[in-house]
């Protein structure tokens, strides 16, 4: 446009616009198409579109792991019903696998010793900043990483109903048994599996190691943890089976 | 006249005009338009095949398609060990045995229960109140969870899943999981024990306060509930052991 124009000229330029004002609207156009479907298809994502690669890679592993568990048992199980089912079993396969039952209950009760691969972790805590919910957050990573059977300081056996907290001195106590640091955490499961559960960002080594707490935790891959604690099983008043 | 006319026709040189006519060469133009375009497919394509949003993406997909094989597996061991534990009532000539296996499994957790106790519920606040706090962790329910123990509770179930100790309360992006089943608010919590003290105990626990404190504060829902009506509590499928023997 060679010379400025008075305001009817520049409307009419407005209605009539160059090719190059045709192409760069066009770009324009596409641009902000792109950007918005983009942006889109972001926030269509399923669920885990929010994790990082590595968290991503971790619940992988522990699903993968957890499937495969999952499998076995499904094999073993299918067996041990058609075995029932046909009655070929027989009445003392049954007693058998009732005893068999009754044993992994007493394990998973905590009223016998066990004894399996696992891991031993000790907290060092120079300043005394390990609150009962740090170590009940480090009990659920356990729990997650498949952890069977679990210990605190040879002393106190984690089972269905195990609390932790502070005793009247405030001391951290699991299901009433006072501990004192360092702590140590002896847990049956598989033992790369429950290191990499403890080792996940913002899980146990890093809380401990954090400038909260600037405590220390070493981890040890054991082929046989021996966990001799005993729960005491209480009847149940109130809940019945059904 | 013809003077001025000439001078004024003169004054521009005439590469002036052939230096600043507009260039509407069409090679150029077209050029032009070629490397806009291949620019903004280039950009598209980083955007929707770059190898990490890629790897990320397939990533996702693969933990999506491992949940459900997950679900649909951990469904079949329930409904396996269901199966199994009638046959098995009804197989077993020890009757020792049998009382027993019965009697330990409903305590582990491991086989349904009913009976009296409280029923606490537990909602994120409702959005645009809490300063952005106002939702539930999966540290917050185990809290709770923690808390009920200590306050005598025999049996507990999360959106009908049954708390044992192989149960890991955990989250899995912004979902909390139970057992590794995603459950989402509101949570109800189902606890069987005595219901005439279990609530006040409950209260004087430290997960008690730090309950009362975020929903006092950042408007989290929070109610406790006695029941004096039987709870009926379904049991934890599949409480096997792979790794510790006796």
């Amino acid at each position: 446009m060679p010379e400025p124009k008075p305001s009817a000229d520049l409307w009419r330029s407005f209605l009539k616009p160059g090719r190059g004002q045709l192409v760069v609207g066009a770009m324009l156009c596409i641009t902000a198409l792109l950007v918005v479907w983009t942006i889109r298809s972001q926030a269509a994502k399923p669920d885990y579109s929010n994790l990082r690669r590595s968290e991503l890679v971790q619940l992988l592993d522990n699903l993968t792991a957890e499937t495969r568990r999952l499998e076995s048992e499904v094999r073993e199980l299918t067996t041990t019903r058609d075995e029932l089912r046909s009655g070929v079993a027989g009445a003392k396969e049954a007693d058998d696998e009732a005893s068999r039952r009754l044993d992994r209950l007493k394990i998973l009760a905590g009223t016998v010793p066990a004894h399996g691969p696992g891991v031993r972790i000790v907290i060092q805590d120079p300043q005394s900043k390990v609150t009962p919910e740090l170590l009940l957050e480090a009990l659920e990573e356990m729990r997650d990483a498949g952890g069977e059977v679990i210990e605190f300081n040879d002393a106190a056996r984690v089972t269905t109903g195990t609390w932790i907290g502070r005793d009247a001195a405030g001391k951290i106590s699991v299901d009433g048994v006072a501990l004192s640091a360092p702590y140590r955490l002896e847990v049956i499961g598989d033992p790369a599996t429950l290191e990499t559960g403890a080792r996940f960002r913002g899980g146990l080594v890093s809380q401990v190691e954090g400038s909260n707490v600037q405590g220390q935790v070493t981890i040890s891959q054991e082929s046989d943890v021996r966990i001799d604690s005993l729960a005491q099983a209480e009847k149940p008043r109130f809940a019945r089976p059904k | 006249m013809s003077i001025l006319t000439e001078l004024a026709e003169g004054a521009l040189e005439p590469e002036y005009r052939t230096t600043t006519a507009p260039r509407r060469s069409p090679v150029r133009f077209a050029v032009a338009v070629t490397l806009a375009t291949a620019l903004i497919v280039v950009a598209m394509l980083a955007t929707l095949r770059s190898d990490v949003a890629d790897e990320r993406s397939d990533l996702a997909t693969r933990a999506k398609e491992a949940e459900e094989r997950r679900d649909s597996l951990s469904q079949e061991v329930a409904t396996l060990d269901a199966e199994i534990r009638l046959l098995q009532r009804s197989q077993i000539q020890d009757s020792g045995v049998a009382a027993d296996v019965f009697a330990l499994e409903a305590q582990i957790g491991g086989a349904e229960v009913t009976g009296p106790g409280l029923v606490i519920t537990a909602n994120d606040a409702p959005s645009g109140s809490g300063n952005g706090k106002g939702v539930i962790f999966d540290s917050d329910l185990s809290r709770l969870i923690n808390g009920l123990w200590e306050a005598g509770a025999e049996a507990i179930a999360i959106n009908g899943h049954r708390v044992s100790t192989l149960t890991p309360i955990r989250s899995a992006g912004s979902a909390i999981t139970v057992d590794y089943v995603s459950i989402s608010p509101p949570y109800q919590i189902e606890a069987i024990g005595d219901p005439s003290v279990l609530p006040s105990r409950l209260a004087r626990t430290q997960a008690g306060s730090w309950w009362q404190y975020i929903h006092d504060n950042y408007g989290i829902g929070f109610e406790v509930f006695a029941s004096t009506k039987d709870l009926q509590l379904p049991g934890d499928p599949g409480m096997t052991l792979r790794k510790a023997e006796s």
